[in-house]
């Protein structure tokens, strides 16, 4: 049988279409269902599973499909269109930005903050289009208008607004709300239904490239700019230098002096000439040395007559932190604090870490003692025989809001120190000190040390060590392994 | 509201003008998406639909509400009356796929039948999206752009799909080797 002889055999042989053939041949019914749902997407946000970037992504992506179909057939569609438009740029723009340590950085730009405020109107313009795209539709077929469900869902939008505006956190509006957007969606896809024959007047804009290769291409772009944030973007710019050895003879007395009184000469050799100037006349020094585990160790289980008991054996421990206190000459009594760690073995990935820092007047039991000047410190690695040094990308208070266990939340401040570490050097190292001198007689002098590392570059969105850490609190997750150590001592 | 299906069946049954009216309001749309195909002319598109009015009228007593929607009953009627009008272009008989064409032998209306209720199986061992898409093309007339369009494809993939669905139906059909006499 010819193609021909096919073809005619198909168009005097075809029976009447069957009802489901007849539904599924329609110019507007996928375009204004692929709408619908995208805008359904769009609004609710679910924050877990990444649901909160998955399902607006896909809403998005059908919402573009959709007003592509529909973008040559009036202004209202057209306008819905350039909005879908940006709002996938812009959502691509975050999503490549969460693959990277900067978006949180970028949040705070001018840029970022026309982008929110753009974001803010987004819903209501791609309302109002959609509804002088409906009536349009509408007109041209002849057909009475109904948009009441879009008036619906831009009077939605403006309860929800203004509930963010007055930071509204209760559970009584937020549930009216959610039920009330069901219903609109509810509404609009029955709407959707009812406009079914209005809509064979829609003539679909023609594609130069299909939808699949535009879904392709969009996530292939998405996931291409996403794979250079994880690999090239992933750690901080640190300023690495060679480090120069000066012979000031000063400095070597201040050196000898330490190191009679016992101060560690691994962390002698990393201090800065400025730190080492501020030990002059050291009367007396303390150091605790303690090797961390920074992995999940093994379990060994030991069976005796009586009892089975299973422990956690860490056979590697890669993180060596160096704490001394360092009693300075003259009065009143002042100390300077050094936490000084090094990697001993190799951690397996080196993307961002921290050190958070409880200093010796941290928190309302450390009334004895009040820090009495900067922090400060460097990062150090050798490579070649050589030692290299960074300052910190950064070193100071940040404050941040935190969740209470109580509910509700609180702003908390802490010292925290953020630095990155090239991948394959050798000795990885650095350290933070700071002066506190005694206020009060009788208190133990405690300064604590959370060494904050992000053990894998595979999270989304990706936070540095810096964004993980909270003031406040010390804890550990699958990706961010947080080891504490702390020097303790009653003056 | 729109008027239900059954209240404008009951409104042209009655034989009341009303009906009419109401059928080109609520399908008026639909009925121009079936014949602009076939009949591009917006001229031949507004006498095919008083043809498609004419037949409504006259045949809706005909229609029965079991064997389909009202839908798809006029999808039929405003297609074979497009097709009609189409020929009355050019010298040819009207459409009636049902009868054998005159002068047939037996045998070869046998074949024919046989040919007819082979592809109706083949059609329907299709998916309903591969369905609609052969319909779209072979029995509502639908050009390949617009196709496209419809369906956000690009006219090289429609053809590349209909090229596929043929190949198979021809398989189905009995292969490239029967003659298609």
């Amino acid at each position: 049988m010819s193609d021909q002889d096919l073809e005619e055999l198909l168009q005097l042989g075809l029976l009447p279409p069957a009802d489901p053939v007849v539904s599924e041949i329609t110019p507007w019914r996928k375009a204004v269902n692929r709408v619908l749902i995208g805008l359904a997407l769009n609004t609710v946000t679910f924050h877990f599973l990444n649901l909160d970037y998955i399902l607006p992504g896909i809403g998005i992506l059908l919402m573009l499909l959709g007003f592509r179909a529909l973008r040559r057939e009036n202004r209202g569609f057209r306008l819905c269109w350039f909005v879908t438009l940006f709002r996938a740029a812009d959502f691509i723009l975050w999503v490549v930005l969460s693959a990277t340590i900067w978006r949180t950085a970028f949040s705070e730009t001018v840029p970022a903050l026309v982008l929110n405020v753009c974001n803010l109107l987004v819903p209501f313009v791609l309302a109002l289009g959609l509804r002088d795209g409906l009536r349009a539709v509408h007109r041209k077929a002849g057909v009475p208008v109904q948009t009441k469900g879009v008036t619906a869902l831009i009077l939605w939008y403006l309860a929800v607004c203004a509930l963010g505006l007055v930071q509204y956190n209760g559970l009584i509006l937020s549930g009216i709300l959610v039920l009330a957007f069901v219903f609109i969606i509810r509404s609009l896809y029955r709407l959707s239904f009812a406009l079914d024959e209005a809509g064979y007047v829609i003539q679909p804009a023609p594609r130069r490239c299909s939808d699949r290769a535009v879904v392709l291409a969009l996530l292939a772009f998405t996931a291409a700019g996403m794979a250079m944030g994880y690999l090239f973007f992933d750690k901080y710019p640190m300023h690495w230098t060679e480090t120069i050895q000066t012979e000031r003879q000063d400095l070597t007395e201040i050196r000898e002096n330490l190191q009679d009184l016992g101060f560690p000469e691994v962390v002698l050799q990393d201090l800065k000439e400025a730190d080492l100037e501020a030990c002059a006349g050291a009367q007396y020094v303390y150091t605790v040395q303690k090797d961390h585990p920074v992995n999940d160790g093994r379990q060994a289980t030991t069976v005796t007559e009586d009892s089975t008991v299973i422990d956690t054996v860490y056979d590697t421990k890669e993180l060596r932190i160096t704490s001394a206190a360092v009693l300075l000459a003259g009065e009143p009594e002042e100390w300077r604090i050094f936490h000084h760690f090094e990697w001993v073995e190799d951690p397996g990935f080196f993307g961002t870490d921290a050190l958070q820092l409880w200093p010796a007047d941290y928190g309302s039991l450390s009334v004895g003692w009040m820090v009495t000047g900067d922090y400060t410190g460097q990062v150090l690695y050798d490579a070649d025989g050589k030692s290299y040094v960074s300052p910190y990308y950064s070193l100071g208070s940040v404050s941040k809001e935190t969740e209470s266990f109580l509910g509700g939340s609180y702003v908390a401040t802490d010292v925290f120190a953020a630095f990155s570490f090239p991948a394959g050097k050798d000795r990885c190292r650095g350290y933070v000190t700071y002066p506190a001198a005694k206020v009060m007689d009788g208190c133990i002098l405690s300064s604590n040390l959370n060494f904050i590392h992000q053990q894998s570059r595979w999270r989304f969105p990706v936070q540095s060590a810096l964004e993980f850490g909270q003031p406040g609190v010390f804890y550990s997750d699958k990706n961010y392994i947080a080891v504490q150590d702390d020097i303790l001592l009653q003056p | 509201m729109p008027m239900q299906d059954k209240d404008l069946l009951a409104l042209l049954r009655q034989k009341d003008p009303a009906g009419l009216e109401a059928l080109l309001l609520h399908y008026g749309p639909f009925l121009r998406y079936i014949i602009s195909p076939i009949l591009p002319d917006p001229r031949d598109q507004e006498e095919c639909l008083s043809d498609i009015s004419m037949g409504v009228w006259e045949k809706c007593g005909s229609f029965q509400e079991d064997r389909g929607t009202l839908k798809s009953w006029l999808a039929a009627v405003a297609r074979n009356a497009a097709l009609n009008r189409a020929r009355t272009h050019r010298p040819a008989e009207e459409l009636s796929p049902d009868l054998p064409a005159p002068g047939e032998a037996p045998e070869e209306q046998v074949l024919r039948q046989e040919r007819l209720d082979a592809l109706a199986r083949a059609i329907s061992s299709l998916t309903p999206g591969e369905k609609a898409l052969i319909y779209r093309r072979y029995y509502f007339m639908q050009p390949v752009a617009q196709i496209a369009g419809e369906l956000g494809m690009t006219p090289r993939a429609v053809e590349g799909r209909l090229y596929r669905l043929k190949k198979r139906l021809r398989k189905a059909l009995g292969g490239d080797g029967i003659d298609g006499s």
